[in-house]
C-alpha cells in the first residue's frame, strides 16, 4: 500500500479540477492506500471557506472535502499566503493582519508552502490538480 | 525512469508531448478527452468518466478508457507523475 499526497490548484468554483482531486481521492482511499495530506494552492485555497454555500443541486466541495477529511484522517491544508490574499482566514491570521471577521473551515488548516515540501519527501506520490 | 504525464487541456499536447520520453505515458482527463480522435506514439490512456460525460462512446477513442480505480493503479505503475497545466 501507498502514501499519497495531493495538490489542489483549481478553483472550486470555474474548473473541474477539484471535482477530479476529490474523486481520485476517493478510489484511492477505497484501495487501502493511505492520504497523508491535500495541499491546496493558488484559486483552490478558495474551497476553504465554511462561507461557500452553492446552489442544492450542485455538489458543495467544502463539505466533502471535510467530511472525508475527518473519516480518513487526513489533513487539509491551506497555503496562507494564497488564502489571505483571497480573504481565507482564520481568527488567528484575522487578529494578525486587522481583519473583521474570519471564514475558514473548521476541517481545514492555513499552514505554509513547508508543508507542502513535507507532504513530497514523506508520500510516495504527490498528484496534482489544476 | 518513466513518468505518468497527466493532461487536461486540449490546448496544450504539443507542449506535453515535446517534454515526454519515449516510455512516457499520457492520461488525459477533463476537457483533455476532447483529443481521444488524436494518435500518439505514447501509450495513451483516457478516463472514461470524463469521455463519456462530454459525449463520446469509450470505443470512438483509439485511447485505452481508464477509471478512477485504474487511474490510481496507474500514478503507482510509473515512477512519477507530471501534471501539465
Amino acid at each position: 500500500m501507498a502514501t499519497f499526497s495531493l495538490l489542489v490548484t483549481a478553483s472550486p468554483h470555474s474548473s473541474q479540477g477539484q471535482y477530479s482531486a476529490l474523486e481520485f481521492t476517493k478510489a484511492l482511499l477505497q484501495q487501502g492506500h493511505t492520504l497523508k495530506r491535500i495541499f491546496f494552492y493558488g484559486d483552490g485555497v478558495l474551497v476553504a471557506s465554511r462561507l461557500n454555500c452553492p446552489p442544492s443541486d450542485e455538489i458543495n466541495l467544502t463539505k466533502s472535502w471535510a467530511k472525508l477529511a475527518i473519516e480518513h484522517d487526513f489533513e487539509l491544508t491551506v497555503c496562507v499566503t494564497a488564502a489571505l490574499k483571497r480573504g481565507i482566514t482564520n481568527a488567528a491570521e484575522a487578529d494578525r493582519n486587522a481583519l473583521t471577521g474570519d471564514n475558514l473551515d473548521p476541517a481545514y488548516e492555513i499552514s505554509g508552502l513547508g508543508q507542502l515540501t513535507e507532504a513530497m519527501l514523506e508520500s510516495d506520490r504527490l498528484i496534482t490538480f489544476g | 525512469m518513466k513518468s505518468l504525464y497527466i493532461l487536461n487541456n486540449p490546448a496544450n499536447l504539443e507542449q506535453c508531448l515535446s517534454a515526454m520520453a519515449p516510455d512516457d505515458a499520457l492520461l488525459l482527463i477533463e476537457d483533455a478527452v476532447l483529443l481521444c480522435h488524436q494518435h500518439t506514439l505514447h501509450n495513451s490512456y483516457i478516463l472514461e468518466e470524463d469521455l463519456i460525460a462530454r459525449g463520446f462512446a469509450t470505443k470512438q477513442s483509439h485511447w485505452q478508457a481508464v477509471d478512477y480505480p485504474q487511474f490510481v493503479q496507474l500514478t503507482l505503475q510509473y515512477d512519477k507523475t507530471v501534471t501539465w497545466l
